[in-house]
């Protein structure tokens, strides 16, 4: 089989949070095991015992690339290439002040793809603190675009005005 | 042979009477002969000499005839001593072979008798281990039956209660997946009610979802200007 990525663009860019990631990198683990545990075991009755999602995005490569799930070689090489293009995802972590949706999740995964390119997914933690915004954390850097550190800065700046008006 | 010997021994006594007789008769003939001889012509010393003559005559014939009669005795005698050893010595023989032949037979029983007594063990042993490998073969071709009937059950059993597994696996798996997409849909609504509360209470006016995603994005897109992503 040609090691060619575009096939798995689909894929890839389908998964948009770490959380997403790590449920499909154990599915995919899980197959492979089971792959490699028997020469018998057919690959698309294993695809059965993961979940539907993630199931029908894998039978969707095969068919649209034309790849056959009888050739273990492809099989085996599909999954593995698979398993080093999640293992090289970038992970962006924010801090949102609310649990995001699904369909939310998605359009700021799709703003960061058009902003970024592919390759990155989303670690999200959620602190009501930061009332709005989000606070954006990448290899170890740090930036608080939060609503609360606005108010803040805000307050501080303009403490004075602030304090004569109040008082 | 001891037949023989005693037939000669009854012919020499019979013939030794015999001879008794004669004499006896003999000596009575001349006895009564002579008296009337010498009574008829002759002189008393003559007939007395005549009769002493006849009578040495008569007593040598029954000497010689008693030493014959005792030769014969002591011959016989001698022919029955040695008739006896020899009896006894062909007793002593024969008695000698009989008990041999009969240890032989004796010997030869018992060597029969142990042989057939070794066969017969060595015959009762294998029919034993015959015996206890029929039955160990018996055991293990039940205990092979046995596990391939259990293993026929357990598979059988498995390969149902897998399928009722994953029948139930699947009825769950919807359900599950309906019950998220209901739960999904009513924390998405929720959480856009709280974020409206919130927006509220700080900013005194409500910050839709929409709102919220562009303060997002906005703080990605400073981010990225930031120099963040590299």
């Amino acid at each position: 089989m040609k090691r060619d990525v575009s096939i798995y663009f689909d894929i890839i860019t389908s998964l948009k949070t770490t959380k997403e990631v790590e449920s499909f990198a154990g599915e995919i683990d899980t197959l492979m095991l089971k792959f490699f545990e028997s020469e018998e075991v057919s690959m698309v009755k294993m695809l059965d015992s993961i979940s539907e999602d993630s199931s029908l995005k894998i039978r969707q490569v095969f068919a649209k690339n034309n790849l056959d799930f009888n050739n273990r070689d492809t099989v085996s090489k599909f999954f593995k290439t698979l398993r080093e293009l999640i293992g090289k995802l970038k992970v962006i972590k924010i801090v949102l002040a609310f649990d995001p949706s699904t369909k939310t999740i998605g359009n700021i995964h799709n703003f960061i793809t058009e902003l970024l390119g592919i390759g990155y997914i989303l670690e999200i933690e959620v602190f009501q603190e930061i009332l709005a915004g989000a606070i954006v954390i990448f290899n170890g850097k740090y930036i608080d675009f939060s609503l609360k550190k606005r108010i803040e800065d805000t307050f501080k700046e303009k403490a004075d005005q602030i304090v004569s008006a109040i008082g | 042979m001891d037949s023989i010997l005693f037939f000669d021994l009854v012919l020499i006594i019979s013939d030794l009477a015999l001879a008794l007789v004669i004499t006896a008769l003999y000596l009575f003939w001349i006895t009564k002969g002579h008296i009337s001889v010498n009574a008829g012509g002759r002189g008393i010393s003559g007939n007395s000499k005549l009769l002493e003559e006849t009578r040495l005559k008569a007593i040598g014939i029954i000497d010689e005839a008693n030493n014959q009669a005792m030769d014969i005795v002591s011959k016989a005698t001698l022919t029955a001593a040695t008739a006896s050893d020899s009896f006894r010595n062909n007793l002593s023989h024969t008695s000698s072979a009989q008990i041999k032949e009969f240890e032989k037979a004796t010997s030869d029983f018992t060597a029969l008798y142990f042989q057939v007594l070794q066969d017969l063990k060595a015959k009762n042993i294998e029919v034993f281990q015959n015996l206890s490998k029929d039955i160990e073969r018996d055991t293990v071709d039940e205990i092979k039956g046995f596990k391939e009937s259990m293993q026929k059950l357990t598979i059988l059993s498995q390969n149902e209660i897998k399928k009722k597994i994953d029948a139930d696996y699947e009825i769950l798996k919807t359900e599950i997946e309906n019950h998220k997409k209901e739960k999904m849909q009513k924390v998405d609504s929720e959480i856009y009610k709280l974020l409206e509360e919130i927006s509220k209470l700080v900013l005194g006016k409500a910050l839709s979802l929409s709102e919220h995603e562009e303060l997002i994005e906005e703080s990605i897109k400073k981010a990225k200007k930031e120099g963040i992503f590299g």
